[in-house]
């Protein structure tokens, strides 16, 4: 059983929910199990998996996924790529900000992941997730704190 | 004091403040959410813009006097910015009041800068970056390394 995890964070992403429920799955990954962490902000509910605004279990769905489809907010793919999945990271486009483009044109420059620019395509991505190999992510944890304490 | 928000902010601010805690005294500005774990007092002011439209909320702009307040009393000496909006107001108010003031721009910009650090830009406060892409175009702010 193939485990799927979708998540979205804290702003709403209903454009890729929708897609992915149009999506037959079982198609691409076989018998598969999919879970959902969908948005406070968003308004659509996936109708063909179990899904959750916020849990405790989050972390435990991340971990047991066999494949991630993620938007691109930083904490989110950054956590991922650490700790070495299977992604596809969806840059949220209906923010105004764009916030969600550098970061996923970083990833997908140094092949770190599948990046779909567009969820019309997605089903396309899903199918090419399966014989992606990604680059290692190292992790650069680079922060310099003892530089960072001394301007404070 | 640290300013943050939703989502991956928070996620940088807790790792600024798991290192600071034990040295510092950490108060916590955000537009929505929980307090950080190390926070000693807290306060939440709402969005400065929406998510989706990108409107300004009026109504956050109030906060103004609040967050004044909040970094009178408790005599905050350095304000710590991690974006999103509603660290604009923190920016400002700790620039009026002469606070070591520190931007982190956000480590999902490569190629840009945030709103809140083209703020700090023009405020000429310290702005600090966290991928080396964005040296590209402004070579003068300090690369930190990523959180």
């Amino acid at each position: 059983m193939v485990r799927v995890f979708i998540t979205v964070g804290t702003t709403a992403f209903d454009s890729l929910l929708i897609e992915i429920d149009n999506i037959d799955l079982a198609s691409i990954f076989g018998s598969c199990e999919v879970t959902s962490q969908i948005s406070n902000e968003g308004t659509y509910i996936p109708k063909n998996s179990r899904s959750y605004r916020y849990s405790t279990g989050f972390h435990e769905d991340v971990e047991n996924a066999d494949y991630v489809i993620t938007h691109a907010g930083a904490g989110n793919v950054y956590s991922l790529l650490e700790r070495g999945k299977s992604i596809l990271v969806v840059p949220n486009l209906e923010r105004f900000d764009k916030h969600q483009v550098e970061i996923a044109n970083y990833v997908e420059k140094h092949n770190y992941a599948l990046v779909c620019n567009n969820v019309n395509k997605l089903k396309d991505s899903l199918e090419s997730l399966i014989e992606f190999v990604p680059e290692k992510y190292e992790n650069l944890n680079s922060f310099n704190f003892d530089r960072f304490k001394r301007l404070l | 004091m640290i300013c943050y928000g939703q989502g991956g902010h928070k996620e940088q601010a807790l790792r600024v403040a798991a290192v600071l805690n034990g040295n510092y005294e950490l108060y916590s500005i955000t537009d929505k959410g929980d307090q950080l774990k190390h926070s000693k007092l807290h306060l939440e002011v709402g969005e400065l813009r929406d998510k989706k439209s990108g409107k300004v909320n009026l109504a956050s702009l109030t906060h103004f006097r609040e967050i004044y307040r909040f970094i009178k009393s408790n005599e905050i000496e350095t304000v710590i910015s991690l974006g999103p909006g509603c660290c604009i107001l923190c920016l400002i108010i700790s620039k009026i009041l002469g606070l070591n003031t520190i931007h982190i721009e956000s480590w999902s910009k490569f190629e840009s800068l945030t709103l809140s650090g083209r703020v700090a830009k023009w405020l000429r406060i310290r702005v600090l970056v966290q991928n080396s892409e964005l040296n590209t175009k402004y070579p003068n702010f300090e690369n930190i390394g990523r959180l």
